[in-house]
């Protein structure tokens, strides 16, 4: 716990303006994370998650002087790093590519994490959880996606998605509920897949063979 | 709410209004199939945080804080246009720098130019235009350095380099010294030579001088005299 009093947002991005290298230094440092986070679930690819992570700072940096503090700094960033993910994905032109992570079988996870209290067992439940959380959001339309992970993953309002996507409230709460509906369809299907097999697993290894 | 799917949603996110939570709780309690979407969303919702983000290296390379003053900003000015021909004669004649800084040195404006590239000439009296153009030129060297970090094999190669240098500064300076000490000899001498005869001048001047106040002073002493005879 530091002692320290917290500086703001708007107030780093004033000493940056001004000149305060530094300043904009710490802010990446505060952002960066939920940043990258937003561009790897929009894009659903590590690669393109960085360059886009790397290029919305710089946008931000450039732009520092006609941010005016209307909105949150943070609400800004994000708003910067949607309209790249779109650019992204417009030139793309392909759905976004889903990389499911090699540890399939969630070793390599129990590994990395020993001090939790999970069990490898549900370090493989969550690992494969992920993977197939991550597939269902992949095959949404790239609208309910971006809703869905402002939502959800950002705790953004209403408004702010509003506000970031210059679409009204009425869209984002629209958007919301198909994509919600569609996971809902998804995700309980890939259930049923998924307590099949592991029931099928049980009475192989019951039965020894 | 079947047919007000917002008020459902804002309702989930806990972003209704009181009156309109009211009018969801009761419907709720009478409607089936919201009471099951409403809890089929919640699902999902608790689904979703199991999506990880890879861990990842931070993709930002901080802004470097502004350059203490680099050791150029310290030389004399003479420095600046020795160093400045050093460097344009290493990119020259490689090797040859201490040769190429010499003849540069004392061959003066008789300094080939090559390409598009002309040397600046070094003179110990250089004009405050050529050392801020110097300067700038300098300046521009030491960003094309920043930018392109050496090569770790290239040390050994820089600290030759930075030897052959210094030893061609001390040269430098040596003969730099020398040339100004001539120079100042002479146009002291010259200074004492023009003395002598600006002085010999002003004698002459006064002496002429004299002479004409002597004549007029007799002149007017004569015809005084000669009045008063009268």
């Amino acid at each position: 716990m530091s002692t320290t009093p917290v500086i703001s947002d708007e107030e780093l991005v004033a000493r940056a303006t001004g000149g305060d290298l530094e300043s904009f230094n710490q802010l990446v440092g505060r952002w960066e994370r939920p940043i990258y986070a937003l561009a790897y679930r929009t894009l659903g690819r590590e690669e393109d998650a960085r360059d886009v992570v790397q290029e919305a700072f710089l946008r931000a940096f450039r732009g520092l002087k006609g941010f005016k503090g209307q909105a949150k700094f943070s609400s800004w960033l994000y708003r910067i790093t949607l309209n790249l993910c779109r650019d992204w994905m417009r030139k793309a032109r392909r759905a976004p590519m889903i990389q499911v992570p090699e540890s399939e079988d969630g070793l390599d996870m129990a590994e990395q994490m020993p001090s939790t209290a999970e069990s490898v067992e549900d370090l493989v439940e969550r690992s494969q959880m992920s993977a197939a959380v991550a597939k269902a959001m992949a095959e949404l339309p790239e609208e309910q996606r971006i809703a869905i992970v402002m939502k959800e993953y950002h705790g953004l309002t209403f408004q702010e998605i509003a506000d970031a996507l210059d679409c009204p409230l009425s869209t984002v709460k629209t958007r919301l509920y198909q994509g919600l509906s569609v996971l809902r369809r998804r995700l309980e299907r890939l259930e049923r897949q998924q307590a099949d097999s592991a029931s099928l697993r049980r009475a192989s290894w019951e039965t020894g063979s | 709410m079947c047919d007000d799917r917002e008020k459902l949603i804002a309702y989930l996110y806990d972003e209704a209004s009181a009156s309109e939570r009211r009018l969801v709780d009761a419907h709720l309690t009478e409607c089936a199939d919201c009471r099951d979407e409403l809890r089929a969303f919640r699902g999902v919702q608790t689904d979703l945080l199991a999506w990880d983000v890879p861990n990842h290296e931070s993709v930002w390379k901080p802004f470097a804080a502004p350059q203490p003053t680099v050791w150029w900003r310290q030389v004399p000015a003479w420095g600046l246009a020795a160093a400045a021909t050093l460097v344009f004669g290493l990119g020259l004649a490689g090797g040859f720098a201490g040769r190429v800084l010499a003849a540069n040195v004392v061959d003066q404006r008789q300094v080939p130019v090559t390409a598009s590239v002309a040397q600046p000439v070094v003179t110990p009296t250089a004009s405050s235009e050529e050392v801020t153009a110097l300067r700038q030129r300098l300046a521009q060297i030491e960003r094309t350095l920043a930018t392109q970090p050496a090569a770790p094999s290239a040390t050994v190669a820089q600290a030759k380099l930075w030897s052959r240098f210094e030893q061609a500064m001390k040269e430098t300076e040596g003969r730099i010294n020398q040339r100004t000490a001539q120079k100042v000899y002479s146009a002291v001498t010259e200074m004492n030579r023009q003395r002598m005869a600006d002085q010999a001048t002003l004698n002459q001047l006064i002496a002429a001088s004299q002479d004409a106040n002597n004549g007029i002073l007799a002149r007017a002493i004569s015809s005084r005299t000669e009045k008063e005879k009268e």
